[in-house]
């Protein structure tokens, strides 16, 4: 009969009070709380107090942010990206990668509206992220002229008809849709859109002209009522379009007032909220670049200063509240940064490097993975993409876990 | 070969006794999931019932389960069953058992029930004492104003 070890004596009784929990599981717990829930329970006690400026704390939290899968699309594997490559002005490609090192890769043939006989493609950009299998993609040439819903997958295009812009000879007018996004409480797709109308000066600036020109205004677009009603909102709008706009959880968000305001539009309700960005003020420069993306269930912007090897990663705790913002990551690369073009599943930062390829930072494990794309300059997009065998607006389409 | 080899191994039986007398019949490659058991086994090979003198018969019950059946889906449902006290006791021997797996899916259970809700709550819940001073709280509550709304109440 063996005699008694260490380990074995370790299976003596341990506490009394069989509901205390040990300070590391207190902490496990903590670190897979929103930001807001966090610095509210600062208040608990003085050591909860000091944990978010515990490095130790901070990178558990990090890591539960990075390792969870996007919430709109669960763990079960589906999950890819699509990416709007841009080669040349009439040269837009749609692809779809999927598989770990970004392998698998397959060119979609654009819907129809979108080729030019003999010429090639419309610039288009897809608005905010894939949902539900469905892409909203525009033509950005100039006169805007079509938007439309795509479902990849069943090739179902849903053609969106022209909302109350106006178009005259005397002026010009700009039609810019500023997000994507599923409205849960009214089971609809809409589309937020700004409509603008100017001249163009001696200095080519762009000119709105109040007694001339009709008002700016602000549509939404509603699937179900497929038609456009304008709203009366003084919201700021999108000023550089490069990654600036993010669908998540009910709300279209999107960066505004050169970069510099956040604003949150609830689609089931039409509020908005608009949060100031963290910036310092030698960060309000055009070669100071933010892009705007969800990180786990946070609202998030990552930034960096053009063609450096460094980006930062900040997430909101709480909309409207510029105390909120906490700032995550401060990633040093070995490779220079021409652009970020946005944030993929788990912890993936994608980025133009200033060799034009187009790859993949992976802020788990410190690696970088070529896409095997090249990328002209800032025009690139990736969204988080997972198919959807099913008719935009069927019932059955709607897979949304709760707080999507 | 390698499933017969598996087969042999998982065919042992050993007993797990929990602090309230109530005994479980479990396959060696359960009991292994449980860091705690394999350690004791690795000390002592020929030992067939083991103590659990932290864990009741009940909480024992839901953790070999767990151990069973562990997948996505039974971990997205496995915690609405049970109450606070109940997700409580069942860390603690998560803990004490050391299998991760488990200790993982009731800490996010755990974040997930105490989300919306108060610091007195949280107190209450994790059986803490205050020790900030009263002027040291009011600062908090002041600085972290905008984390105090929408809260639910108590």
């Amino acid at each position: 009969m063996a005699t008694p070890t260490t380990n074995v004596k370790k299976m003596k009784m341990v506490s009394s009070n069989s509901n205390y929990i040990p300070d590391h599981l207190s902490f496990s717990i903590l670190s897979k709380l929103p930001v807001k829930s966090l610095k509210r329970f600062s208040i608990v006690r003085k050591s909860w107090s000091l944990l978010i400026q515990n490095p130790n704390f901070i990178n558990i939290f990090r890591n539960n942010l990075i390792s969870n899968s996007h919430p709109l699309y669960g763990g079960d594997g589906d999950v890819s990206l699509v990416l709007n490559q841009f080669v040349g002005t009439y040269d837009w490609n749609i692809y779809l990668i999927s598989g770990k090192k970004f392998e698998k890769k397959v060119k979609l043939d654009l819907p129809l509206p979108f080729h030019l006989p003999q010429v090639g493609v419309t610039p288009i950009r897809v608005v905010d992220s894939a949902i539900n299998g469905i892409l909203c993609i525009y033509d950005c040439d100039g006169v805007h002229t079509t938007t439309v819903l795509w479902n990849p997958a069943t090739e179902e295009k849903i053609v969106i008809p022209p909302g109350h812009a106006e178009f005259q000879s005397e002026f010009m007018t700009q039609i810019f849709p500023h997000g994507f996004g599923y409205d849960r409480v009214g089971d609809d797709y809409k589309i937020i859109q700004h409509v603008n109308y100017y001249t163009i000066d001696d200095e080519n600036h762009l000119l709105h002209l109040e007694d001339v020109m009709p008002d700016p205004f602000w549509e939404i677009f509603s699937l179900r009522s497929n038609s456009w009603r304008k709203i009366d909102f003084d919201m700021p709008t999108i000023y550089s379009i490069f990654n600036s706009a993010v669908y998540f959880n009910g709300m279209c968000h999107w960066l505004g007032e050169s970069d510099t305001l956040l604003v949150s539009f609830k689609l089931c309700n039409e509020v908005y909220f608009v949060t100031p960005l963290p910036l310092e003020d030698t960060q309000y420069d055009d070669d100071f670049v933010v892009s705007l993306t969800v990180l786990n269930e946070s609202v998030a912007i990552i930034t960096n200063w053009k063609n450096t090897t460094s980006f930062q990663i900040s997430i909101l705790g709480e909309f409207g509240v510029e105390e909120s913002w906490i700032r995550l990551f401060d990633v040093e690369l070995l490779s220079t940064i021409e652009r970020l073009i946005g944030a993929g599943e788990k912890g993936n930062i994608f980025f133009r490097r200033d060799d034009g390829e187009l790859v993949c930072f992976d802020l788990t494990t410190g690696l970088i993975e070529e896409i095997g794309i090249k990328g002209e300059r800032c025009w690139c997009q990736i969204a988080i993409y997972k198919k959807n065998p099913h008719l935009i607006g069927d019932k059955q389409a709607i897979s949304f876990p709760a707080n999507a | 070969m390698a499933e017969e080899k598996s087969q042999a191994s998982s065919s042992k039986m050993l007993t797990l006794k929990a602090s309230d007398g109530v005994l479980f019949e479990v396959e060696l490659n359960i009991a292994k999931e449980m860091k705690t058991v394999q350690a004791y086994i690795d000390d002592c090979e020929d030992i067939e019932t083991i103590p659990i003198p932290n864990v009741l018969g009940k909480h024992l019950a839901i953790v070999i389960e767990y151990i069973k059946k562990t997948n996505e889906e039974y971990d997205a449902e496995f915690e609405k069953q049970w109450n606070m006290d109940d997700l409580q006791l069942l860390l603690l021997a998560a803990n004490y058992l050391n299998i991760s797996g488990l200790q993982e899916c009731l800490c996010k259970a755990i974040a997930k029930r105490i989300e919306n809700k108060s610091p007195e709550y949280v107190r209450k819940v994790f059986n803490i004492e205050n020790d900030h001073s009263p002027e040291e709280e009011a600062k908090l509550r002041k600085e972290y104003k905008w984390a105090f709304e929408g809260v639910d109440k108590d």
